[in-house]
């Protein structure tokens, strides 16, 4: 199946949602997103570790280390308060966004 | 907040423990690589393969890794710590340029800096007083009143105005003559001291309270049996060995007795009294002093006038009332205010600052603008300088910038190297101008002074040093970029940084550039020399002030005679006999007033003989004995000196100064006309004595016996002491014997005349001359300091910049010379543009020197702000310095093979 690229924003949300699970470490977020997608969308991996940094300088998420199963250590990242809150937010803007975009394009279908 | 909180953290991790930062970011990313080969090599690839996906997958781990740290916000200021460690590394492998850089600018900050720590410690931010920006100054002003444009204030006006006056918190009347002061019964040691005489409302202005005892009170003034007096610090020290059982001891002031109720705190001088020369070692109430209450006196003066002003009162309203308050009062006195009326009085006020500081400010502002051109020669010099500098380093800016750095970020760059080079400099200016001070302060440079500067490093002058280098800085950094910058707009930074190995010579924008850099130079380093070389020449004037005497090998004392009148004659007339007699003395002379020893002299109305308005008029009379021009090598232009006939009969007759001649005489022969001046009564205020008329016997040339720098306004008149025994015998002696030895001689000698008296106040007369000296000596000095500086300066400055600009045309000179062109062809086309513009600068220079000389003149003593040998001088060294920058820079370049100039880089 084609792999999609994803609209710039959503990254963010998504690591957002995938940590309200339980706290990962950027290897296993983007293994996650990889995972939840059906194997549809594709992250450079790279670039999702400038969002995390971002996202922990902006508070809504925190780091810590620890190990991983096989005893590596791993760095760690947990959603605080603010991170559960904006989560909501963007979920939210996001159901709307998609829609409103449905809505006229069945509009155009019939 | 919790987002602030972390983002500050964050940044706080990145910047303090930036390489543990660094490790966590590699890490962090190693562990995702790393865990993505292991699921590559577990679903079955082999490791190297494995390995080569998930770097694929993860993509540029340096991009990514600059990404995450821009999100620390950190950026901007760890590039800022890189410039600063880069400009460091600059300053330390181009030593001496940096060291020439950073000399030239803390020379110039540093000299600012010494002269603002001076103007501000003694005009801005004095701290002389509690409430010194509320303490007014008040004169009065008469049209032809004794030639004397600022005039004390009476009683009763001082008395009107503190009774009626609704701005002034308090004021008080200041005021003193020169009295005689014993202790005990004896008159061994008889002073002549200043006594400061004033209201006790003086205190209540000036906040000032004594170091022991009281000030005084209202009492004080009323009752007339107690009669209390203040020591001067100075004088508490010498005379009484700073005893602080002094309270309540007692002191005779003109044989009356006076309790002596405080000792005033160190460096405590009522304002204005040391500037114009007023007594002030011991201080007493003003008496009761009937007659001064007495209406002819509502226009004389008797002190000076000062006012305490309410908060949140200005100026022009305390002017206002006052003037109001005069009016008013004047109906009061219908015949002295219409006097006044006539000669236009008015009443006067300015801050106590701008007084105090009048007699000093102009040469301050002088110095100032010197330090200031200075600074601006010393910034035109350090940027053409950088310019240079740079123009060498455009190699490394071009692989700088071809390996990505912006055009901002250069700029940035060089931008933290000058204002880092200047906060070097502002550090060791700060060093420089405690030094400089401190060593003119030791030096006892300003020792004499009236008011003396506070050397020290306070806070405002950090504040100014600082704020100065880093506004310096910047605008040196941003004047130099101004060609590099230039290039940018024409195309590209890297071809701009082709130009010269596109070109053969400098690019034309960039020549007229530097030229105009050097014209400004010149243009400056004109108006600099000019302006000192002339504050030189007007300070050196002052020194050379021709006083009108002798004052080498002069020793004076003085000492009071004492008993009858009879006895006292006697006394000082065995004096003069026995002192002339001691070996090694030439000439010895008895005066009331040695000149520029005590202050003003006694002020008398004149009557001439025959006069057709028969009008009175002033003038100052000293009491002399014969010998007393002698003794001072006064020249007589007409006449003669007291012959012994004249003394045994004790013939009305009297000496006069070209000053009184001048005044009174006009164009006749003063010698045998006859004037008249009371015998007796001290200064103006008091009641006159009777009159004899006194033939002129002889012209003296005018001395300057009260101010140095000014020649007196009115005439002086001198009586012989037969006519008038002074109240206190100062003694000239002139003599090959040294002071101290001098002085025991005399001392002894006195002994033998008489026991009742003895010497005081021993100086030598040069020392009374330099005293006055003293302030010029100063900012003579500052001056020859600041012209060296500029000297210095303007050639370095000169030969570092025309040579540079002479050596930028290297290739195209050596293109010239390999196309045949003759040496001197070639070398008159090399320096023929810088040139011009050299002499433009010298020519703009001269011009603005010519412009502002108006302004100048007022304050140059005895010299021309046109002066043609002080111009011609100025210019002359700066065209000869840079002809022979020019000269010398090109000829080292036609000298050499046009081939090897070719190739120059």
């Amino acid at each position: 199946m084609k792999k999609l690229d994803f609209p710039q924003g959503a990254l963010e949300m998504l690591i957002l949602r995938v940590l309200a699970g339980q706290p990962n470490h950027g290897f296993g977020i983007s293994q996650q997103i990889h995972l939840l997608s059906k194997e549809v969308l594709s992250v450079e991996e790279g670039s999702m570790y400038p969002a995390l940094h971002r996202m922990q300088e902006r508070g809504w998420i925190v780091s810590e280390w620890g190990k991983t199963e096989n005893n590596r250590r791993a760095k760690y990242y947990e959603l605080t308060e603010v991170g559960k809150q904006r989560l909501g937010e963007e979920h939210a803007s996001w159901e709307a966004l998609t829609t409103a975009i449905g809505d006229v394009m069945a509009g155009l279908q019939s | 907040m919790s987002g602030i909180f972390s983002q500050l953290r964050v940044m706080f991790n990145a910047l303090l423990r930036r390489n543990k930062s660094e490790d966590a970011l590699a890490e962090e990313m190693q562990f995702h690589i790393d865990q993505q080969t292991e699921e590559h090599i577990a679903k079955g690839m082999p490791p190297e393969k494995a390995r080569k996906e998930a770097l694929k997958a993860f993509g540029g781990i340096e991009q990514h890794k600059e990404d995450c740290r821009d999100s620390w916000g950190t950026r901007l200021i760890s590039e800022f710590l890189q410039d600063i460690r880069y400009g460091w590394r600059q300053v330390l492998k181009h030593k001496g340029f940096s060291l020439i850089v950073i000399l030239t600018f803390a020379i110039c900050l540093g000299l600012n800096t010494a002269i603002f720590n001076v103007y501000n410690s003694m005009v801005w931010n004095p701290n002389r007083f509690a409430n010194e920006d509320r303490i007014i100054s008040i004169w009065e002003e008469f049209d032809d009143l004794w030639g004397e444009d600022r005039f004390q204030s009476s009683r009763i006006l001082w008395k009107e105005r503190s009774e009626q006056s609704e701005t002034l918190e308090a004021i008080g009347l200041f005021g003193g003559t020169w009295e005689n002061i014993t202790h005990g019964n004896s008159e061994k040691n008889a002073e002549f001291l200043g006594v400061g005489r004033m209201t006790p409302s003086m205190f209540e202005i000036l906040k000032v309270a004594p170091l022991l005892g009281r000030t005084f009170s209202a009492e004080d003034v009323e009752n007339e049996g107690n009669r209390p007096v203040l020591l001067g610090y100075e004088y508490w020290q010498n005379r009484y060995q700073g005893d602080e059982n002094v309270i309540g001891s007692s002191l005779y002031i003109n044989n009356q007795l006076h309790e002596v109720i405080g000792v005033m705190p160190e460096g405590f001088a009522f304002p204005l009294a040391r500037v114009s020369n007023m007594p002030d070692q011991v201080y007493t109430p003003f008496p009761r002093w009937e007659w001064s209450w007495r209406p002819e006196f509502r226009n004389r003066p008797m002190g000076f006038c000062m006012g305490l002003m309410k908060t949140g009162v200005n100026i022009e309203q305390v002017e206002d009332e006052l003037r109001r308050i005069n009016v008013s009062n004047g109906l009061n006195y219908p015949e002295q205010f219409k006097i006044a009326q006539e000669q236009n009085h008015r009443t006067e006020l300015c801050s106590l600052g701008d007084h105090i500081i009048r007699f000093l400010q102009t040469e301050l502002q002088l110095l100032q603008m010197a330090v200031v051109f200075l600074l601006l020669l010393g910034c035109v010099n350090i940027s053409s300088l950088i310019i240079s500098h740079n123009h060498r380093r455009m190699g490394e800016f071009r692989y700088r910038y071809a390996l990505g750095a912006g055009r901002f970020r250069l700029v940035r760059q060089l931008l933290t190297e000058s204002v880092l080079v200047s906060i070097i400099s502002a550090a060791i200016a700060l060093c420089l101008s405690w030094l400089v001070l401190r060593s003119l302060e030791f030096g006892g440079i300003f020792d004499d002074m009236v008011i003396r500067p506070r050397v020290s490093l306070d806070r405002e002058t950090w504040l100014f040093a600082s704020c100065l280098a880093l506004f310096l800085g910047t605008l040196v950094g941003f004047i130099s970029l101004l060609p590099i910058l230039g290039k940018a707009q024409d195309s590209s930074l890297a071809d701009g940084l082709r130009e010269d190995h596109r070109t053969a010579s400098a690019g034309k924008s960039f020549k007229i550039f530097q030229g105009a850099l050097i014209a400004t130079q010149l243009c400056l380093a004109a108006v600099l020399l000019i302006g000192s070389g002339l504050l030189i020449n007007s300070f050196t004037k002052i020194l050379d002030i021709d006083t009108g005497f002798d004052s080498s090998n002069v020793f004076t004392a003085g000492f009071r005679p004492v008993g009858t009148a009879d006895e006292r004659r006697e006394a000082t007339e065995k004096f003069l006999e026995q002192a002339k007699q001691i070996a090694g003395v030439q000439d010895v002379a008895i005066s009331n007033w040695p000149p520029l020893k005590l202050g003003n002299l006694y002020l008398r109305s004149l009557r001439i003989e025959g006069s057709e308005h028969g009008d009175e008029v002033m003038c100052h009379n000293d009491t002399v004995s014969a010998g007393y021009f002698a003794t001072l090598g006064i020249r007589f232009l007409r006449g003669r000196t007291f012959s012994e006939s004249e003394i045994q009969n004790r013939s009305p007759v009297v000496v006069i100064d070209k000053n009184l001649a001048d005044l009174h005489f006009r164009g006749e022969d003063p010698v045998g006309k006859r004037i008249s001046i009371p015998a007796e009564g001290g200064g103006i205020a008091t009641e006159e004595g009777e009159r004899n008329w006194l033939t002129i016997i002889g012209v003296t040339e005018t001395i300057r016996n009260v101010n140095l720098l000014e020649s007196p306004v009115l005439g002086t008149a001198f009586t012989h002491i037969h006519r008038q025994l002074p109240y206190w015998n100062g003694v000239m002696v002139r003599t090959t014997i040294r002071e101290n030895n001098i002085y025991s001689e005399l001392e002894s000698m006195l002994a033998s005349v008489t026991q009742k008296t003895g010497l005081a106040m021993p100086a030598m007369m040069h020392d009374l001359v330099d005293k006055h000296r003293a302030p010029s000596k100063a900012l003579l000095i500052m001056c020859l300091i600041i012209t060296f500086v500029s000297l210095l300066l303007s050639a370095v400055g000169i030969f570092g910049n025309v040579a540079y600009t002479v050596v930028l045309q290297t290739r195209e000179l050596g293109i010239r010379m390999a196309l045949g062109g003759s040496r001197l062809h070639v070398l008159i086309l090399g320096i023929r543009f810088w040139f011009m513009m050299v002499l433009v600068g010298i020519l703009c220079g001269s011009a603005l020197s010519l412009g502002i000389a108006p302004y100048m003149e007022s304050h140059l003593y005895n010299t021309s702000p046109r002066d043609l040998i002080t111009y011609a001088t100025a210019i002359i060294f700066l065209a000869v310095v840079s002809s022979l920058a020019c000269y010398v820079s090109a000829y080292r370049i036609i000298r050499v093979n046009p081939m090897v100039a070719l190739r120059a880089e």
